[in-house]
């Protein structure tokens, strides 16, 4: 009796130690073929991200967030997947990171969703077609890469769209516009989503769909006589594009030497003003919202707090229900009331046209220069310097002293009195 | 044989002059049957075409030797050259002439050209005026910014020119409006910025959301009972003083309170109950004017089932459109639709009928 106790304990807790270590553990999907530390990996959201190796391993269900160039190859090597971004503000949507999760499938070489961003897909058998699943938002699409070589270029983009306003209490139709391109750069694409089957080819031929989430974009794939611009990124020479090559150079060996997180708030501190805007955007990149948050709180460098807030938007703009982690986090972790964590909210989404014609938006927005939340007089400003240009020299920091403040705000006001008496405000 | 060579010489001159003039280098190579060069070098410049050539035929060790007959043709040669040297010159001279008197022409038309420039930067004040209009209405038709129907410029903008139109004696189609719309439209009679506005509903005010909290109960009470009773007395004449001075310091003290409590709203919020009081505040200067009684009359309240009839009532009591007031924007909009489609079917009605 006594035996048999011990016996099934026992085989309890290998069965669980088994489970534990093996039955938990995703299947290898890929394998990283360009440098260490261009590729984190992370399990759940609560989990740290975890650098790839050059021929590390990639999990399916791993959420996958590249640096501009990362390569990963499907474990049978059949699809290569490259993650990239606009080096050369040529893109038609402003894309900052690109985010991917492969899937385990036997029916396809490549099964992923592509969270966010920029990716190409090449088929890289030596015959054959490669199936690949392409997953997004609410979108399933099956594309078949019809020839070795054949390469597709995806793009995903969302924000909150102009005058949509921040509700605690979203309904279902209270959600950031999404789109997606796909262009084929090279060979045949037969694309099947929903109940729509269509060829596309390479230019010159029908080379480019468009979708979006309001249901209104053409199905229909677009005839294109050349590749655009932006779907080379990889061959960018200008020099832009090689000044963010470089810097992301140097922020891949700050990775390998600390943490994707430390070396992402390592850059955003940085002298150099490349290094804290590509620093910034890996923090948001990272979801490191804690780390946004310093920058906002503690930069001493304006243009790191202006794209701070950028990301920030562009974080809010991912999916539905990002503002509302973000709302929750401020009422909880930033101990905001409600009118301010809601006012913060509103700032970081935008002004509608009505909104825009009233007079006291602008006024409104001068006397939160004034306001003790530096999210709030932060972002006032931030709007203020777009909305009415004249003032972008007055100098106003929201993380200067309050007399500093003070002064830089009376020329705000006394700005936007005059441009209003003018007629000059609102513009027409 | 110098002599007798002399002697003919007129006859060679003569013999030259009525002929043709011809190129130097013909006269080289045919007459007296004397060969000429080969071949002659190519001429670098056109000008000194000629002159180079006979400079060839002197001095010793030059490609040819001269004889007498060569030295006679060239003589003749360069007389030719110099009376069409002087024909040329003559000719130059008039050319020369002539390009003044255009130029004189020239500088005329240009002098006059200036004068017109300078003064096309200062038309006629009355042309500018109808071109601004013009400009303004064209803006007014084609989808207009919102700010500029809702503070009634692009409405106001339309109402003229459909004025105008009737004024000739050209009406335009049925343009239907709904009575739900004309009641949301201010007028005014140009004495004030606004109309009655807020106070339209006998002074009973609809207070937006965020007024109604409760740090702003002591003045909204005050003014939910002043603004009634300054109606009534507008109604029937002109509103006392003391009432105004009353209505004028609960309105102070509203904005006041709004002030201190901007870390409580929303920027939204603020900036709806800024302007709502911004709103409120010219409502209440039309409660100052001496004919405030006629605004609560029916011949200052917009009537009429169709556009035609609306601009009609407004023309005949020298009325237009004032600014919207929180929540009567969509009105506005609507009606900016209306007048726009009344509007152009005048401009194609006209279009049609070019006698009008």
């Amino acid at each position: 009796m006594c035996k048999s106790t011990y016996g099934a304990a026992i085989a309890v807790v290998w069965m669980l130690a088994v489970g534990g270590l093996f039955g938990a553990e995703a299947p290898v999907v890929a394998r990283l073929v360009s440098k260490d530390g261009t590729l984190f990996a992370r399990r759940k959201p609560d989990q740290d991200w975890q650098t790839v190796t050059n021929k590390g391993e990639i999990h399916a269900g791993d959420l996958l967030v590249g640096l501009p160039g990362a390569v990963v190859e499907t474990d049978k090597g059949t699809v290569s997947l490259t993650l990239l971004t606009d080096l050369d503000r040529n893109s038609p949507y402003p894309v900052l990171e690109a985010a991917v999760i492969l899937h385990a499938s036997a029916d396809h070489d490549l099964d992923f969703t592509l969270d966010r961003g920029r990716v190409d897909v090449t088929n890289l058998k030596k015959a054959g077609a490669a199936r690949v699943r392409i997953r997004f938002h609410d979108q399933q699409w099956d594309a078949t890469l019809t020839e070795p070589g054949t390469r597709i270029a995806l793009q995903l983009y969302g924000r909150w769209a102009k005058g949509v306003p921040f509700r605690e209490k979203p309904g279902p139709k209270d959600a950031p516009v999404a789109e997606l391109l796909l262009v084929v750069r090279k060979g045949q694409v037969e694309l099947q989503h929903g109940s729509c089957f269509c060829l596309l080819s390479a230019p010159p031929g029908p080379a480019l769909l468009h979708w979006d989430n309001s249901g209104a974009a053409e199905e229909a794939p677009q005839k294109l006589d050349n590749l655009p611009d932006w779907v080379a990124t990889e061959q960018s020479r200008s020099e832009r594009a090689q000044r963010i090559k470089d810097v992301v150079e140097k922020l891949r060996q700050e990775v390998i030497k600390s943490s994707p997180r430390q070396a992402a708030r390592t850059f955003a501190r940085s002298e150099d003003p490349n290094e804290r805007a590509t620093g910034v955007i890996f923090m948001g990149a990272l979801d490191d919202l804690d780390g946004l948050s310093a920058v906002l709180n503690e930069t001493k460098f304006p243009d790191a707090w202006d794209r701070a807030v950028v990301v920030v938007r562009h974080w809010l703009g991912r999916r539905p229900g990002q503002d509302q982690i973000l709302y929750r986090r401020l009422l909880t972790k930033r101990g905001l009331k409600p009118a301010q964590a809601a006012g913060v909210m509103q700032l970081l989404h935008s002004f509608g046209d009505a909104e825009l014609a009233q007079p006291e938006l602008y006024t409104t927005l001068v006397k939160y220069l004034d306001s003790d939340i530096l999210g709030i007089r932060g972002l006032a400003h931030w709007h203020l310097v777009r909305l009415v240009p004249a003032g972008k020299d007055i100098g106003y920091n929201p993380l200067d002293p309050k007399d500093k403040r003070d002064q830089a705000r009376a020329k705000w006001k006394k700005l936007v009195e005059e441009l209003l008496a003018k007629g000059e405000l609102p513009p027409k | 044989m110098y002599f007798s060579i002399l002697r003919l010489t007129p006859l060679f001159v003569i013999t030259v002059l009525v002929s043709p003039p011809a190129p130097a280098q013909a006269q080289f190579a045919g007459v007296g049957g004397v060969a000429g060069p080969a071949a002659l070098p190519a001429p670098i410049f056109g000008g000194y075409y000629g002159g180079g050539y006979g400079m060839l035929g002197y001095g010793w060790g030059t490609q040819w030797m001269m004889n007498p007959y060569q030295g006679y043709l060239n003589g003749a040669a360069n007389v030719t050259t110099a009376n069409a040297q002087y024909q040329l010159t003559i000719q130059q001279a008039k050319l020369a002439r002539e390009e003044a008197r255009r130029s004189a022409l020239r500088t005329r038309r240009e002098a006059i050209e200036e004068r017109l420039y300078e003064l096309s930067l200062r038309p006629d004040p009355e042309k500018i005026r109808q071109e601004q209009m013009m400009k303004s209405l064209e803006r007014s038709r084609n989808n207009p910014p919102l700010v500029e129907i809702w503070s009634a410029t692009a409405l106001n903008d339309l109402l003229r020119d459909i004025q105008s139109w009737q004024t000739r004696g050209v009406n335009g189609p049925e343009v239907t409006l709904s009575p739900e719309v004309l009641r949301h439209i201010n007028v005014t009679t140009g004495t004030t910025y606004g109309g009655l506005g807020l106070l339209r509903d006998n002074g009973k005010l609809t207070w937006p959301h965020v007024l109604q909290q409760s740090y702003f109960d002591n003045e909204r009470k005050r003014l939910d009972e002043l603004l009634p009773q300054a109606v009534q007395q507008a109604r029937s004449g002109s509103v006392s003083r003391q009432l105004l001075e009353d209505i004028r310091a609960a309105q102070t003290q509203l904005k006041r309170s709004l002030d201190a409590h901007v870390a409580d709203l929303t920027p939204s919020e603020f900036t709806e109950a800024s302007r709502y009081l911004r709103e409120l505040r010219d409502s209440i200067r039309v409660l100052q004017q001496s004919d405030v009684a006629k605004y609560f009359r029916a011949p200052w309240t917009p009537k009429g089932s169709t556009v035609g009839e609306l601009v009609q009532q407004m023309t005949r009591e020298g009325l237009r459109f004032a600014p919207a007031v929180s929540g009567d924007e969509p009105y506005y909009t609507a009606l900016h639709r209306a007048l726009v489609d009344y509007d152009m079917g005048v401009a194609q009605l006209t279009m049609v009928q070019p006698s009008h």
